[in-house]
C-alpha cells in the first residue's frame, strides 16, 4: 500500500525503511533527508503539510 | 582550464527532494555555473569551469553516487614522465588519473557518458599504450615490456663485444657495422622516447641517453669518413650498459613492487583438486590441517585453529566452527574444515587486498608533484652542463676529446631515480602496513596522517567491541521485560539482541514494525509494546522514565534498561598516546549514559546522539580530522573526514569507505607513525638521487680529470645503477 511522505508529498510504499513514530502514528518517506527534515520540524509538517521541493 | 559542459548518470535518486539534494551538491563546487539534473533520465547536467572529480566527491558526500568506469592502461613510459602523462589524460571525463611509474601502469576512473576508453587509447598512443582488462593482463604488460629489454640487451652485448674487438684491432669498418645493431635495434626505445619527449616540447632520460650515444656514433661516423678518430666503442657501451641497468632496475621493481595475488588450488567435496577459480560459489570445499584456505566461505562443518594473519597481522590461531567466517589465504594450522564458497578468485578478500596495495602505489602525494616540477627542469639543465663542458674542454683539449666529456655528462646525468624516489616510498610504506593488517588504499592519505589535528572515533564497534549488555534500570511491571525480549528477538539490532537475550518466555508477538535508529514497535500478547530510545518514547509515550531503552505498554513506561559495552583491548593505550599530540573525540549515535561514563573512563570528550549527517557535519567542521569508524555505518563520515579510516569487517573491501583500513583502533598508532616514516623515506630517497647526480655530472664533466676520468660509458652504467641503488635502499632498508 501507498503513503504520502509528509515532507516532500511523493508516494512511498509502506514497505520502505524510512519510516518513523510520531504520537502513535507512523509516517513514511521517501528518502533518509525527508526523514531528517520531519524529525527536524514534525508539528510544522504535519500543519502545513507537504512542501515539495524544499 | 575553460569553460565546459558535462553529463553524470547520478545513481541513487527517488524524488523531487533526491534532485533538490544533488543539485545543492553539485552548485557548491568551485566554478560551477549551472547544473540541471533530471529525476526521469537519472542524469545530471553540469556546466561551467570545475574539477569533474570534485562534482563526484560532492554528490557522493549527499549521499548519491555517480557512475564511473575504471581503466587500467599499461604505458612504455619512463618515470619522470609522470607528470606529463597525467596532464595528457586531464581531459572532459576523467575523474582522477593515477600513473604508476614502478609498473608503468595508468589508473583512471572516468565518467563514461562523456569518454570511452578507446578515446584514451588514442590520446596515449605514442606511449604504447595496451588496454589491461584484469590483473592478469597488467602482468603479462609488464613481463611483455620486461622480454623486450631482455632481448635488446642480449643483441646489444653481442654486438658490442664484436665492435671493441674491431674497434681495438683497427678495423673501424667492421666496428661501424656491428654498431649498427646495437645503436638501431638495442637503442631504438631511447631514439623513441627522445622523438616523443621532443614532440612534446621536453627532455627527459631518453633525451639524455640518445643524445650521448646519438652524438658519439653520428661523430664516429663523420670521423670515419674523414679518416678522424671513432667512438664506436663508447656508443655501443654507452646503449649496452644503460640496458643493463634499467633492465635490472625493471626486473628489480616488477618482482618486488608488485604483489601477486596468491594462486591457489581447492579440494571439492568429491575429493577432486581444481583451480580455486574454478569452485563455484555455494561449493563446499575441504581444507586439512597444515593447507591453506583457498577460498573466502563459511565453516560448513568441522572444528580447527586458523592462522588469520593475513587479515589481522595477528598470528594467534583462531578457533573455527560452523558458522564462523573463513578467508582465503589464511591457513588452517590444526583440524579438519569443510567450507562453503561465498567468495572465490578476483574477488576474495585477499585478491581485493593486493588490489588495493598495488593501486595505492599509483596515487600522487604531495611531495611528488613538487618533485615532478623540479625533474621538468633538470634534463634541460643538464643539456646546458653538457654544452659548457664541451666549450671549457674545447680551449684546452682536441674537439674529440672535448665531445667525450660532454657526452660523458649527458650519459651520467639520471632524472630517473627522482621520478621513482617518492613513489617508491609509498609503495614500500603501504606494502609494510599492510603486513600489519592497514590497507592504505590512497597513498596521500598516509601522506596525510601525520597532519591529523582532531582524531574522531566512532563508539559502538569501534572503540568497544559491540557486544552489548542489557541492564535493568527501572522496573515498574516486571512482565514487561519478558514482552520487551520477546519483541525484540525479532529485531537484529545488537541493542535489540542485548534486550532479547534476558528472557526466553515465549509469547505471541504480532504488528512487528522497525523503526531504524528509533526502536520497535508491536502487539505482545495483546498489549501495545514501544521498546526505543528515549527521544522516540518521548514522543509517542505519555510519560518517561530514567533509562537509555524504555519499554512502553498501552502508552505507559514499565520498564527501562541501561546499555553497556566493553571497551576493545588497548584502545586506552592509544588515547592516551594520541591526547599528547592530538584533540580526541567519541561521536556516537548511542545517547545512553553509558556513553559519559566511557568519555569519563578514556578522559576523552563524547558527543552523543549524533545522526550519521550530524557526525558527517561534525567531522567536516574540524580542521585536519580523522575519522575512525565502522565503513559501512559510518561511511558519511569517513568520506568527509580529512583522512578517512574504516575499521576491517573481513568484508568486501570495494564496499566499505574509507582512505585507509585498519583491523583493530590499535593499529591508529601504528599508521600515524607510518606516516612520518613516509615522509623521511621519501626525503631520503630524494636526498639520494640528487645527492648521486651532484657527485657524478662533476666528475663526468672532468672536474677532478686527469686524476679521476669517467668515460662517457661508464658514466652511463653508474647513471643507469641509479634507479637500481634508489629501488633496493627503498625495499631492503630495515
Amino acid at each position: 500500500m501507498s503513503k504520502i511522505d509528509p515532507v516532500c508529498g511523493m508516494e512511498v510504499d509502506e514497505s520502505t525503511q524510512h519510516k518513523t513514530l510520531y504520537k502513535g502514528k507512523v509516517y513514511y518517506f521517501c528518502t533518509a533527508n525527508c526523514k531528517t527534515e520531519f524529525d527536524r520540524d514534525p508539528e510544522g509538517y504535519l500543519k502545513s503539510g507537504p512542501r515539495g521541493m524544499h | 582550464m575553460s569553460e565546459k559542459k558535462e553529463k553524470l548518470r547520478i545513481v541513487g535518486m527517488h524524488c523531487a527532494t533526491c534532485v533538490n539534494t544533488v543539485t545543492k551538491s553539485i552548485e557548491k563546487v568551485k566554478g560551477i555555473n549551472g547544473v540541471s539534473v533530471n529525476l526521469a533520465t537519472g542524469y545530471a547536467e553540469v556546466q561551467g569551469d570545475f574539477k569533474l572529480n570534485e562534482v563526484v566527491e560532492s554528490v557522493r558526500k549527499a549521499g548519491y553516487d555517480v557512475e564511473t568506469q575504471e581503466i587500467k592502461l599499461a604505458l612504455n613510459a619512463n618515470p619522470e614522465e609522470s607528470s606529463r602523462i597525467l596532464n595528457s589524460v586531464t581531459v572532459e571525463g576523467v575523474i582522477s588519473s593515477h600513473f604508476n611509474p614502478a609498473t608503468g601502469v595508468l589508473n583512471l576512473r572516468i565518467n563514461p557518458q562523456a569518454v570511452s576508453s578507446k578515446d584514451l587509447v588514442e590520446k596515449l598512443s605514442e606511449y604504447g599504450v595496451t588496454l589491461l582488462n584484469n590483473d592478469k593482463a597488467e602482468v603479462s604488460a609488464i613481463k611483455k615490456d620486461m622480454n623486450s629489454m631482455v632481448y635488446s640487451l642480449i643483441v646489444a652485448s653481442l654486438f658490442t663485444a664484436l665492435v671493441l674487438f674491431y674497434q681495438y684491432t683497427g678495423n673501424y669498418i667492421y666496428a661501424f657495422v656491428f654498431s649498427i645493431p646495437v645503436i638501431i635495434y638495442s637503442g631504438r626505445r631511447y631514439f623513441k622516447g627522445a622523438f616523443r619527449a621532443l614532440r612534446n616540447r621536453t627532455a627527459d632520460m631518453d633525451t639524455l641517453v640518445a643524445l650521448s650515444a646519438g652524438t658519439a656514433w653520428i661523430y664516429s661516423v663523420i670521423d670515419l669518413a674523414n679518416r678522424g678518430e671513432v667512438f664506436f666503442d663508447a656508443a655501443s657501451l654507452l646503449v649496452t650498459f644503460v640496458l643493463v641497468g634499467k633492465t635490472l632496475d625493471s626486473y628489480l621493481r616488477y618482482r618486488i613492487s608488485y604483489v601477486h595475488v596468491p594462486h591457489f588450488t581447492a579440494r571439492l567435496s568429491t575429493g577432486e583438486i581444481v583451480d580455486a577459480d574454478q569452485v563455484n560459489v555455494g561449493d563446499i570445499v575441504i581444507v586439512k590441517s597444515g593447507e591453506v584456505i583457498p577460498v573466502d566461505g563459511v565453516v560448513y562443518d568441522g572444528t580447527g585453529e586458523v592462522d588469520e594473519s593475513i587479515l589481522t597481522g595477528e598470528s594467534v590461531p583462531n578457533k573455527k566452527n560452523k558458522g564462523d567466517p573463513a578467508t582465503a589465504d589464511s591457513y588452517l594450522v590444526n583440524g579438519y574444515l569443510e567450507i562453503y564458497v561465498t567468495r572465490r578468485g578476483g574477488n576474495t578478500y585477499i585478491a581485493q587486498l593486493v588490489q588495493a596495495v598495488n593501486d595505492a602505489g599509483t596515487s600522487s602525494v604531495g611531495l611528488k608533484r613538487t618533485v615532478d616540477r623540479v625533474t621538468a627542469y633538470f634534463t634541460p639543465v643538464i643539456i646546458v652542463i653538457a654544452a659548457l663542458t664541451f666549450f671549457v674542454w674545447h680551449m684546452t683539449v682536441p674537439v674529440s676529446e672535448a665531445l667525450l666529456f660532454s657526452i660523458a655528462v649527458l650519459a651520467s646525468a639520471c632524472p630517473c631515480a627522482l621520478g621513482l624516489a617518492t613513489p617508491l616510498a609509498v609503495l614500500v610504506q603501504v606494502r609494510r602496513l599492510s603486513n600489519k593488517g592497514i590497507i592504505v588504499r590512497r597513498g596521500d592519505a598516509l601522506e596525510k596522517a601525520r597532519h591529523v589535528k582532531t582524531v574522531i572515533f566512532d563508539k559502538t564497534g569501534t572503540i568497544t567491541s559491540g557486544q552489548l549488555r542489557a541492564i535493568p534500570a527501572t522496573v515498574v511491571d516486571g512482565s514487561a521485560i519478558a514482552m520487551a525480549a520477546a519483541l525484540e528477538g525479532l529485531s537484529s539490532h545488537p541493542v535489540a539482541r542485548a534486550i532479547s537475550s534476558l528472557s526466553g518466555i515465549k509469547m505471541n508477538v504480532s504488528d512487528f514494525t522497525e523503526f531504524i535508529g528509533e526502536g520497535v514497535m508491536g502487539s505482545v500478547e495483546g498489549h501495545n509494546l514501544l521498546v526505543g530510545k528515549r527521544e522516540f518514547i518521548q514522543k509517542n509515550c505519555d510519560k518517561i522514565i530514567d533509562g537509555d531503552i524504555i519499554v512502553c505498554v498501552d502508552g505507559r513506561p514499565m520498564a527501562s534498561f541501561f546499555i553497556e559495552d566493553e571497551v576493545r583491548d588497548g584502545v586506552k593505550e592509544l588515547i592516551d598516546d594520541l591526547k599528547l599530540n592530538h584533540e580526541v573525540l567519541i561521536a556516537t549515535g548511542d545517547s545512553s549514559s553509558f556513553a559519559d561514563d566511557l568519555g569519563r573512563n578514556l578522559g576523552v570528550k563524547v558527543l552523543k546522539g549524533l545522526s550519521a549527517q550530524e557526525k558527517a557535519e561534525l567531522v567536516k567542521s574540524m580542521e585536519n580530522s580523522m575519522f575512525i569508524g565502522d565503513g559501512v555505518n559510518d561511511a558519511l563520515a569517513i568520506k568527509q573526514a580529512y583522512v578517512g579510516v574504516s575499521l576491517s569487517s573481513g568484508s568486501d573491501i570495494s564496499k566499505q569507505a574509507g582512505d585507509i583500513i585498519v583491523n583493530s583502533p590499535a593499529a591508529i598508532k601504528l599508521l600515524i607513525d607510518g606516516s612520518y616514516k613516509l615522509e623521511s623515506r621519501i626525503r631520503e630517497n630524494l636526498i639520494w638521487a640528487f645527492g648521486y647526480n651532484a657527485v657524478l655530472v662533476p666528475i663526468a664533466a672532468g672536474i677532478l680529470y686527469p686524476a679521476i676520468y669517467l668515460p662517457p660509458q661508464f658514466a652511463a652504467l653508474a647513471m643507469s645503477l641509479n634507479s637500481v641503488a634508489v629501488t633496493l635502499w627503498s625495499f631492503f632498508r630495515p
